[in-house]
């Protein structure tokens, strides 16, 4: 159990890339931190800084309190799961889980007692004298989980460990992860690139972008409070709508003539300036009678739909502009191509961002 | 690609048991000889089934040797040879295994210029540089010694290329995983390392035994002791042996002998050699 510190984390290449650019961050006891953003964001890069698998050019790592930059991995107190499990082929499972056990030259009695341990958690009792090529991939996740877990490290990294998995097993397992985190109470730092994963697990989501963290905060703090236009272009799905908007002088928000909201006093930005307004497929609706305050009303013209079962999905353009737009709606509906549909949304709802630097405007 | 007409398959299988024939009428030729009386292969028609002398002919060779030929047991000439291939291949074996490891897993200076240095003695065969290394043997005085017959050809350019060729192949979480289980990199190596290497190793055992087993130039310059002797040595020695007619009938049943541990070290390996070529356990 331990806190993980890291101060302006810099990751500069020998061919001078810069992989992640001065990264703050605290992560504290027995939370559960998820790291997510795109391929080459620069994620599983701090984690393996963390690991201590790649040299940090720049800045200070701390775990527990104490600076660990130039330990060597095993001496971290660390256990990584990596995506694709790298479980030693030639050895059984029990040997698996217990190398790093006997490398440390723990007693016999100890190892086979969490051995036992892990692998009832795990439900991996049956298939301790078998090889990890004998195993399914779900299996064998749970091995690289359950050599993780007899090491009862401080700190557990997770790179993309359920990426290698079919959908249906990644719920089932993510579920695992959400209940082996609450029994354990252990410290996580998870990587993924895959938000649903990111939202359902993390006490704390740290969402990254050419290096840098954009923003981090609860699940629910960046859904609901983006910082950035990038984070809510990549937390929700289906992505947020965003639509061009030019700000008047009396602060408000016109697109295409009409006005759509007033922004706060705040805002440093001079009349004339464009700004982004996003709204969430979610919160449109077809509830667009009456503009009435609070409302924003948009139309749109259809192209084509996605019927999910419980949702339907409708993609289109911004009536007169070639602004892509998608509404989710419960429930089944049919659209044909070319439908107009006028809808609307709570003014609550909408954010606003800087379409220069990207940043949220007002509240 | 499988074709299933007659004429087709007739034809294929014509092939194939004229290429068989060819390959096997030497062999054959050998094992015949080796059991007639020497007057029976100095007539003209060579007989083409087994006489009735093998066993004298191999007890002859096995224990007296031959007097023309320094009087050497076959027996003894046997194990040299076989004390020297198994030198040069566990040699071999060894210091390539340790070399491939150091280029792929290390970084140290001058890395790829040792990569290439090693590389491009693969060009390089023993006869190049036989005087040079002549020298050096005598200067160690290693002559007639088995460190003389072994050291020298201990060292293989194609085993390092060929064990670099599957470290790299070897996925790089596994070191990663290795380094975070507190392995160390000599650790790493027996622990993980060499197991994954296992039917490589089979596979290039047995390249590298036949390749010591046969050696012929080598031996015969860095030895002159009798005691010495290698088996395929001493059949050269026996076709050379001064005025006296070759004794065809105790070369070939050395011969077939000498062929018989190569023969016996494939069928030994070929399981795991093949499971070598068809497992993919990565």
């Amino acid at each position: 159990m331990a806190t993980v510190e890291i101060r302006d984390l810099t990751k500069i290449y020998p061919g001078g890339v810069s992989a992640v650019e001065s990264v703050n961050a605290t992560i504290g006891d027995g939370e559960f931190v998820v790291l997510v953003g795109p391929s080459g964001c620069g994620k599983s890069t701090i984690l393996r800084m963390i690991a201590g698998l790649e040299t940090i050019t720049g800045g200070d790592l701390l775990i527990d309190g104490a600076r660990v930059n130039d330990r060597e991995p095993g001496e971290r107190d660390i256990a990584m799961v990596f995506q694709n499990y790298a479980l030693y082929p030639h050895m059984t499972v029990r040997r698996n889980m217990e190398y790093g056990l006997r490398n440390e030259g723990r007693a016999k009695d100890e190892i086979a007692r969490r051995i036992s341990e892990a692998a009832r958690m795990l439900r991996l009792e049956d298939y301790l004298d078998r090889k990890p090529r004998q195993l399914s991939g779900g299996q064998r996740q749970r091995v690289a989980m359950g050599r993780a877990i007899v090491r009862d490290p401080k700190v557990f990294l997770f790179d993309e460990p359920l990426s290698n998995l079919d959908a249906k097993l990644r719920t089932q397992l993510r579920a695992e992860l959400k209940a082996l985190h609450d029994r354990l109470k252990a410290t996580f730092v998870y990587v993924t690139h895959d938000q649903v994963e990111a939202m359902s697990l993390a006490d704390r989501i740290a969402i990254m972008n050419a290096g840098r963290i954009e923003q981090i905060g609860t699940p629910m703090e960046v859904y609901q409070r983006p910082a950035t236009r990038f984070v809510a272009d990549f937390i929700g799905n289906p992505a947020m709508n965003f639509i061009e908007g030019r700000l008047d002088e009396g602060g408000h928000i016109k697109v295409d003539g009409t006005d759509v909201a007033q922004l706060g006093q705040a805002a440093p930005l001079h009349a004339g300036a464009k700004v982004i307004v996003g709204v969430r497929p979610e919160h449109l609706s077809l509830d667009a009678s009456d503009p009435a305050d609070g409302m924003m009303s948009l139309s749109m013209a259809a192209t084509f739909q996605e019927q999910l079962g419980a949702d339907t999905v409708i993609h289109g353009k911004v009536l007169g502009t070639d602004d892509a737009l998608t509404l989710r709606l419960n429930g089944i509906h049919t659209v044909t191509p070319g439908q107009r549909i006028n809808l609307g949304a709570d003014t609550a709802h909408l954010h606003f961002f800087d379409a220069e630097t990207g940043a949220r405007l007002s509240a | 690609m499988v074709e299933n007409r007659p004429i087709g398959r007739a034809l294929t299988h014509l092939v194939l048991i004229l290429g068989v024939t060819f390959l096997c009428f030497p062999v054959w030729m050998a094992l015949v000889a080796s059991t007639h009386p020497p007057e029976a292969l100095s007539r003209a028609p060579i007989p083409l089934w087994f006489g009735g002398q093998a066993w004298e002919n191999y007890k002859t060779i096995l224990s007296g040797g031959l007097s023309q030929a320094g009087g050497v047991p076959v027996a003894r000439m046997m194990l040299n040879s076989a004390v020297m291939a198994l030198g040069i291949t566990l040699g071999k074996i060894a210091i390539s295994l340790l070399s491939a490891f150091a280029i792929v897993y290390f970084r140290f200076p001058f890395r790829m210029a040792f990569f290439w240095m090693i590389f491009i003695t693969l060009m390089l065969p023993v006869e190049v540089r036989i005087l040079p290394t002549y020298d050096v043997m005598v200067k160690l005085s290693l002559l007639n010694s088995w460190g003389g017959l072994i050291v020298p050809l201990i060292a293989s350019a194609t085993a390092t290329f060929l064990f670099r060729q599957f470290f790299l192949t070897v996925p790089d979480e596994l070191v990663e995983a290795a380094r975070i289980d507190r392995a160390g990199p000599m650790r790493f190596f027996w622990d993980i390392l060499l197991p994954l290497s296992r039917t490589n190793i089979a596979a290039i055992f047995i390249i590298l035994f036949i390749y010591g087993w046969n050696q012929y130039l080598w031996p015969l310059i860095i030895t002159t002791d009798e005691s010495l002797y290698t088996v395929v040595m001493g059949i050269g020695r026996m076709m050379n042996a001064g005025e006296a007619l070759p004794v065809w009938h105790l070369i070939m049943a050395t011969a077939v002998l000498a062929m018989l541990p190569p023969v016996l070290v494939v069928l030994a390996m070929q399981r795991l050699f093949v499971k070598g070529l068809v497992e993919s356990e990565k």
